[in-house]
């Protein structure tokens, strides 16, 4: 087969991917793009798990931003190997693209740990649309019962949210001794697990599934290592999502935990770039290399990339880990630093029966927030992390009831009302 | 401390099926008078502290609001009237000098009232301003007695040399009104809007604030006791200088800012410490005669080089024409005279209401005595106090005056309700009040607009009155008191006037 | 586009912005009825923000490169074609409160028990003046 040439070719066409593109076509309206995704279509992968909840009657993603991006989608276009020594990529189908400048956007795999069991059917993970299919379908023959979901991270809350919607009896099992271990803090935590306690959730903390037992292939029950057992023929492995590099063994690019790039979102092969949750940045505020999954981000890295993929010279200021989440009837906000180690830290908190807000400083600079239920103004700190605005100043008003831009200095109040665009 | 014997003055009603409680009104008033209650979601008022200002029902968004005058529910009595009873109450109380706001409110005759125009009929054509040019410009500053001209030159060489005039677009100009005693926002308005039409407004004795010698080409700045402000920089920037020696609303006494309105800036202005009270002295204390009062202007005119007017302004008196005779003889390009009912931003009442008299008659006879004395030329002559309307100007110019200051009539086109509480700095409008929360209230973008638009709707209908007389130049109607005709007036009051009784002809 | 600009020196914080927003965005679109006979009471999509001396009226922005519109997960947030205005479908909408972490004005209200997006400002959704701006009595909105 021959080669087919472009000017771009976007590894992986998801929102790390669409922002590359647009970036790109703002500067360049002519180059040829190419963007490859393994899946069917164009989807957004937060609305798995509303779907599945039936809150949402599809998931693929449309917005007026996306029209006359002009590009070649290859669906179903599965890259197999990048060469070492040349820009050429070759999918499992066999054909092959030469490319200029190259975007690496495959995103993330879920992480399953070597469970004994764990390819019987009922046991599933959650992050793809066929992981949601698959289960939809199970559900179809099977009365899911119980579901036991593995992991008490974001990924477990989502996918206990969705089975919140279906009705079914849902066990968390949770390793830590709280849930939500990096988004935060204990009392946070707390408020949580009282939530999803009120919603009729039943969490298991300081254990983990040892086996999966099955009965002629089927899923009958998770035995726990404390000894306990769970029976119920539906299990999701929720533990997290590694980036997806596999792939990229033996081609030359840099891997640690995920492809590492520099602040211009380029590999250390010249001209091949890398954004979102397979890319391993810097940390904005620790400065230390890690990979951040999380939509924003992706965004971010994804308009950085395609910005200097057409030519431009931008750099990426770091990433923030920020999430949010909404169960039962709490809603949490998260970002930064949340749970900072030792150190010269001030914490101011406001706590009340159904809402807390704490907020992290390091010399007299916002570098984390944690919001529960009172979450209107959560955009305003994490713009001030971000912006890396001194708020010692102002520090003792940020918690007031009518806290808002009125109390942040002049010109960035002024840069952010006057000025029509926001920096990215 | 004994119950107040004082009943309100004023009467908030709301309408309870139009008010939503949104408490527009409780954060507009100053005076407290609006309250809301959480715990009933709604709005009360207590009407003890309401001075009828009228904010609160311009801006309530239902019209749930009406401010009206109480009803006192003594027994009428025509010699002890209600303002008399609140009056004694309030003394018996306070024991001090009441004060008040804005001009005289009592009800002396207005002259403008009983003086009517004249207009043509088939003998002299009227004149139609939209198809041909009427001229409203006016030149203040002395006249030459005649003009030397060599007439050997082509063209011809005015040889002598004319003194330092004001040009104005229009006869109305802005009176004298301190920053201090107005906000910031509302000196402003008046300047811009002097600056875009062509015409000036006036310093008052507070200074200049440094941002205001941008409108230097627009302003008169004043000289008065108190000499606040007064620096050769100050008289430099400005277009003309006026040495006040009288104001109508208070002829005789001096003038008072309180000190709540002196605000770091006013501070900065005046040169006078934060929270003050800035007492000008009643007189000059370097003027005590005619000749006292020429040495002042002779030091400005030499202060400026000669090359600005001079004014003078004094409060229309029982002498009023005597002494404006001296103060032209003294060298004043213009005398400014005010009436009885020009305002004031804080004054004694009993003065404010009972001193001096009403300006058509000062004005007539001031012009009466000029030309008598051949000296009319000599100055030009602005009157004040009280100007309602450009049928007032037209008015005047026909008795005799070359141009107005207008005061209430600006504030209220900046949207003074006259509740004439200025004294308290707690003016609802922004007008009055160096209170930062209330001086917003008022746009200068706004306030300007404003003010042109007024400037220009008077010259238009001073352009049709014109018209129709058959009259192309303001200039030609000038002490014209045949355009003039008095109605409802006693022989002595025609005199006064110099103006005929309506029906007689030439 | 045409934005609201705000002089924050000419507001008297007297909150008719606030009120004829929220007018223009209840049931009714009568004041009265709106305050009076609408449970709930629609929500102001424009806020006052008001400390010491200093008020001003913060509204959508409706920025050219939108976070809320970015991180929007279902393409609720989208562009208005004809105003470029930011505007949210209700019906997308699933309230995952992705735009309100990213607004760093904080000018978008949550509605909990719908998880919807329950205020933002539209620009009033093609009045050729937003009633904010028009009904501001010192011109401290502009739309320009
Ligand atoms: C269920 C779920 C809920 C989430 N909820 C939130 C949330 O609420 N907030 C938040 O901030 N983030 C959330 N995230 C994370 C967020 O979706 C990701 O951060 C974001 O999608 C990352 O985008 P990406 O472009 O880097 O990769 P991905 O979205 O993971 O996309 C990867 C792309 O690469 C393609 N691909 C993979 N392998 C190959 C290959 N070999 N060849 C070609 N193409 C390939 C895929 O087809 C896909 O197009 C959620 C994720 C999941 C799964
Ligand atoms: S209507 Fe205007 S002045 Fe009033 S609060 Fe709103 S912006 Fe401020
Ligand atoms: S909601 Fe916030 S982020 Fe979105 S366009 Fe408006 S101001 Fe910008
Ligand atoms: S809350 Fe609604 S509008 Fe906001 S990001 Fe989520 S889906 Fe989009
Ligand atoms: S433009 Fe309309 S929707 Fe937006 S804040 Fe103003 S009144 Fe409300």
């Amino acid at each position: 087969m021959s080669d087919i040439k472009t000017r771009y070719l976007l590894v992986g066409f998801s929102v790390a991917g669409w922002w590359c593109a647009r970036a790109i076509r703002e500067r360049d309206r002519n180059g040829k793009i190419v963007a490859l995704t393994k899946e069917n279509g164009v989807y957004s992968p937060p609305l798995i798990t509303y779907y599945l909840g039936n809150k949402v009657s599809t998931i693929d993603y449309r917005s007026g931003w996306m029209e006359n991006l002009d590009l070649e989608l290859v669906p179903g276009g599965e890259a197999k190997k990048l060469e070492r020594e040349n820009n050429r990529l070759i999918l499992a189908s066999g054909e092959s693209f030469v490319f200029e400048k190259a975007l690496i956007a495959t995103g993330g795999l879920p992480i399953v740990p070597p469970i004994p069991g764990r390819e019987v059917t009922g046991v599933f993970t959650l992050t793809t649309p066929r992981d949601m299919q698959e289960i939809r379908e199970f559900m179809k023959f099977q009365e899911g019962e119980r579901v036991t979901i593995l992991g008490g991270g974001f990924i477990g809350l989502k996918t206990a949210e969705a089975f919140m919607e279906l009705g079914v009896k849902i066990t968390l099992v949770e390793l830590a001794n709280r849930l939500l271990q990096n988004m935060v803090d204990e009392r946070g935590s707390y408020y949580l697990e009282k939530a999803l306690e009120r919603a009729g959730l039943e969490v298991i903390k300081e254990d983990t599934v040892s086996e999966f037992q099955s009965r002629e292939g089927k899923l009958s029950g998770a035995l726990l290592q404390s000894g306990k057992y769970l029976p119920g023929n539906l299990a999701v492995v929720a533990i997290g999502v590694h980036p997806n590099i596999d792939w990229l063994q033996g081609s030359g690019i840099e891997l640690g935990r995920g492809v590492i790039v520099d602040e211009f979102q380029e590999s250390k092969r010249a001209g091949i770039f890398a954004a979102g949750d397979v890319a391993e940045t810097k940390n904005l505020i620790t400065g230390e290399r890690n990979v951040v999954a999380v939509w924003p981000e992706a965004v971010k890295q994804g308009k950085i990339a395609g910005e200097n993929m057409a030519g431009n010279r931008l750099s990426y200021p770091g990433s923030l880990p920020v999430n949010t989440v909404s169960v039962g009837e709490v809603t949490l906000v998260s970002a930064g630093l949340v749970n900072p180690p030792a150190g010269d830290f001030e914490f101011l908190t406001t706590v009340s029966d159904d809402s807390y807000r704490k907020l992290v400083l390091k010399d007299g600079y916002l570098v984390g927030v944690i919001l529960v239920n009172r979450i209107e103004k959560a955009g305003v700190y994490i713009n001030l992390i971000r912006q890396k605005v001194k708020v010692e100043s102002f520090k003792d008003r940020l918690l007031k009831e009518d806290f808002g831009m009125i109390n942040l200095p002049a010109e960035y109040r002024k840069h952010l009302v006057e000025g029509a665009s926001i920096e990215v | 401390m004994a119950k107040s014997l004082l009943f309100p003055e004023f009467k908030v009603v709301r309408d309870e099926n139009r008010c939503i409680a949104c408490q527009v009104c409780v954060r507009q008033c100053a005076n407290d008078v609006h309250i809301y209650d959480e715990e009933d979601d709604q709005v009360y008022s207590q009407e003890e502290t309401c001075v009828g200002c009228q904010r609160c029902v311009t801006l309530c968004p239902t019209r749930a609001l009406e401010v009206t005058k109480k009803e006192a529910g003594m027994r009428p009595n025509a010699n002890w009237s209600i303002n008399h009873l609140r009056n004694l109450y309030k003394q018996a109380e306070t024991g001090g000098v009441l004060l008040t706001g804005m001009g005289c409110s009592e009800d002396y005759p207005i002259y403008w009232d009983h003086l009517l125009l004249n207009a043509s009929q088939v003998t002299n054509p009227s004149i139609d301003p939209l198809r041909e040019p009427i001229e409203i410009k006016t030149f203040l500053g002395r006249k030459e007695e005649f003009l030397d001209t060599d007439w050997e030159e082509e063209p011809p060489v005015l040889k002598t040399q004319l003194a330092p005039q004001l040009e104005l677009s229009v006869p109305i100009m802005f009176s004298a009104m301190s920053y201090g005693s107005i906000s910031y926002n509302a000196f402003r308005s008046l300047a811009e809007a002097a600056q875009e039409i062509g015409t000036f407004c006036n310093s008052g004795e507070g200074g200049l604030h440094p941002d205001f010698y941008l409108f230097g080409g627009n302003i008169i700045v004043q000289v008065a006791s108190g000499r606040f402000g007064v620096h050769p920089g100050y008289l430099r920037a400005a277009a003309a200088v006026e040495i006040k020696i009288g104001q109508g609303a208070k002829p005789g006494i001096g003038g008072h800012l309180p000190g709540e309105k002196v605000s770091p800036d006013v501070s900065r202005t005046r040169k006078i410490p934060v929270g003050s009270d800035a007492i000008s002295p009643a007189p000059h204390h370097d003027i005590y005669s005619i000749e006292d009062l020429e040495r002042l202007i002779l030091a400005i005119k030499e202060a400026t080089n000669y090359k600005k007017p001079v004014s003078v302004k004094i409060a229309a008196v029982h002498n009023v024409a005597a002494i404006a005779s001296g103060v032209v003889r003294a060298g004043a390009d213009i005398v400014a005279i005010d009436g009885i009912r020009g305002g004031t931003g804080a004054a004694p009442q009993v003065i404010r209401d009972n001193v001096g008299i009403p300006i058509e008659l000062a004005l007539a006879q001031v012009d009466e005595r000029l030309r008598r004395e051949g000296i009319r030329h000599r100055a030009s002559l602005v009157i004040a106090g009280g100007i309602r309307s450009s049928s007032d100007i037209i008015k005047a110019i026909a008795l005799g005056a070359d141009a107005v200051y207008i005061g209430t009539a600006a504030l209220v086109a900046l949207g003074c309700h006259l509740c004439q509480k200025c004294y308290t700095g707690k003016c609802n409008w922004g007008i009055a009040t160096q209170d930062p929360y209330l001086t917003k209230r008022l746009n200068p973008n706004i306030g300007k607009r404003r003010l042109v638009a007024l400037l220009h709707a008077w010259s238009a209908e001073i352009k049709e009155m014109l018209g129709g007389m058959g009259v192309n130049a303001l200039e030609s109607l000038r002490g014209n008191r045949e355009h003039l005709r008095a109605v409802g007036l006693s022989r002595e009051e025609r005199e006064i006037l110099g103006v005929k009784a309506a029906g007689e002809g030439w | 586009m045409k934005r609201i600009r705000i002089h924050e020196e000419y507001c008297i914080g007297c909150r008719l912005c606030e009120i004829n927003c929220l007018v223009k965005h209840s049931r009714s679109g009568k004041i009265i009825k709106a305050f009076r006979g609408e449970e709930p009471r629609s929500l102001p999509r424009v806020r006052v923000e008001e400390e010491g001396y200093l008020s001003f009226a913060l509204q959508c922005r409706h920025c050219d490169d939108a976070p809320c519109l970015e991180n929007c997960p279902t393409g609720a947030m989208y562009r208005d074609e004809e105003t470029q205005a930011v505007l949210c479908d209700e019906d997308k909408c699933i309230g995952c409160w992705m735009c309100i972490m990213s607004c760093p004005l904080g000018v978008i209200q949550r509605e909990r028990k719908t998880k919807k997006v329950a205020s933002k400002c539209d620009l009033c959704r093609g009045e050729e003046i937003p009633v904010c701006v028009k009904n501001c009595p010192n011109e401290a909105l502009a739309y320009e």
